[in-house]
């Protein structure tokens, strides 16, 4: 048995239903938006909000200290689901046959519904942090600099991730946005 | 403002976070923007139809219970998003003045803190520290540039675990102007002693090499953890020393 293991959250975690109903209130709609965005399913999104607020809930310490509680759990939501897909690789074919049954409740046009149901069926093609640049530049519509900070590298890193998306997937900046 | 505010933001406007004056003003004056930000209002709306709190907090709890259990293994897993993940940790050189915190070249510090399951957290300083059960054990790192960091833990038998890596390099840390605390704790199993070995480099150093300096160190030092010094690598060498309850 390894000496060693890592345990999440710290021994301090608590379960408070205050907390809960404050961020349930402010960020849910959200978080379960990018959850059903990236999932395609209800139920899977459904685990997977439960799965990124109880892992907030044990790491408070960072949600206090983040200067944007939202763009924290954006971000973690994002890797989760990221992750979920990866570890079920097969999932992506059903994931897409299920578009016509978990339809985009979408806050935005025609237009930018295509073109980020195009980014979220390319994605597959991708590593991880590739993948996590391309959802927060062109369905986040976060700045180079906000993701550098986010993932923790270099504008030119993050701006070589996105243009590489770009020439592999052969879209035009012009139809999924330009590299900000 | 002539481009109109991001998705994110409003989103944040919603949540009553602050966000940039010029871009609350354009909300005000931009009709498109006070569009997608009702429609925003509804989709949460539409999410509390969907998912009543009762329901969301059950599964809430219930996932924050299912992670509270000790995993089997080891994980090695990302950093990508411990940006936004802030622990304060202590490190100590072995070997040098035991102090809580230790301060690295370009002003870069670690620290280790110990958690026990009821009262408040320790730091752990250079001297060997006794554990108690259910203590938990996270690494804390400010750094002021762009670091790499690598973790370690061995054991006074040898034998070797890594613990913070990102498929086979060290992970980046960047600067965000406090103490970054690394994801999840650390509980040790066993009994003897356990000492973290934490490289911080200003390169990504990899597994393989890094792991076998460990080794080498521990052999050269006559298989004891606490004769062990600095590492045959561009890094600097950080150790905390635990007995295993």
């Amino acid at each position: 048995m390894a000496p060693v293991q890592l345990v999440p959250g710290t021994a301090t975690a608590t379960t408070s239903r205050d907390w809960l109903h404050d961020v349930y209130s402010k960020y849910g709609g959200s978080v379960f938006a990018r959850c059903r965005y990236l999932l395609k399913n209800e139920a899977a999104a459904e685990d997977a909000l439960h799965e990124v607020f109880a892992r907030a809930m044990t790491h408070r310490q960072g949600f206090r200290e983040a200067s944007s509680v939202l763009t924290w759990l954006i971000s973690i939501a994002t890797n989760h689901c990221l992750n979920v897909i990866r570890s079920d690789r097969a999932g992506w074919k059903a994931q897409y046959t299920q578009l016509q049954v978990v339809r985009e409740q979408s806050v935005n046009d025609a237009e930018t519904v295509e073109a980020r149901d195009f980014i979220r069926q390319a994605l597959g093609q991708f590593d991880l942090e590739t993948q996590q640049c391309v959802v927060h530049a062109w369905v986040d519509e976060m700045t180079l600099e906000e993701i550098g900070e986010l993932l923790g590298r270099s504008v030119p890193t993050i701006r070589k991730r996105l243009q590489n998306f770009s020439r592999v997937t052969g879209k035009t900046l012009k139809l999924i946005g330009e590299v900000p | 403002m002539s481009e109109h505010v991001s998705e994110l933001q409003l989103r944040r406007l919603l949540a009553s976070e602050a966000i940039a004056v010029i871009a609350s003003e354009h909300v005000g004056t931009c009709t498109e923007c006070q569009e997608k930000l009702k429609a925003l209002n509804d989709e949460q709306k539409r999410f509390e139809a969907a998912i009543p709190f009762e329901k969301f907090a059950a599964g809430v709890e219930t996932k924050a219970s299912a992670l509270s259990k000790p995993k089997p293994r080891i994980p090695v897993f990302a950093l990508a998003a411990a940006a936004a993940i802030v622990i304060g940790i202590i490190a100590v050189n072995m070997g040098g003045p035991i102090e809580p915190t230790t301060h690295l070249k370009g002003a870069n510090e670690v620290e280790v803190v110990v958690a026990p399951e009821m009262g408040p957290q320790r730091v752990a300083t250079g001297a060997l520290e006794a554990l108690q059960p259910g203590d938990r054990v996270r690494v804390g790192i400010h750094v002021t540039t762009q670091q790499f960091v690598m973790v370690f833990s061995i054991d006074d038998q040898g034998e070797l675990s890594t613990v913070y890596a990102e498929r086979g390099a060290s992970v980046s840390v960047s600067p965000s102007g406090g103490t970054q605390f690394l994801p999840d704790s650390l509980q040790f199993e066993g009994a003897g002693e356990e000492r973290l070995v934490i490289l911080l480099s200003e390169k990504p150093l990899a597994e393989e090499q890094a792991a076998a300096a460990v080794k080498n160190e521990f052999e050269r030092a006559g298989k004891a953890l606490s004769a062990m010094q600095s590492l045959k690598l561009p890094a600097e060498t950080v150790y905390r020393s635990f007995r295993k309850p």
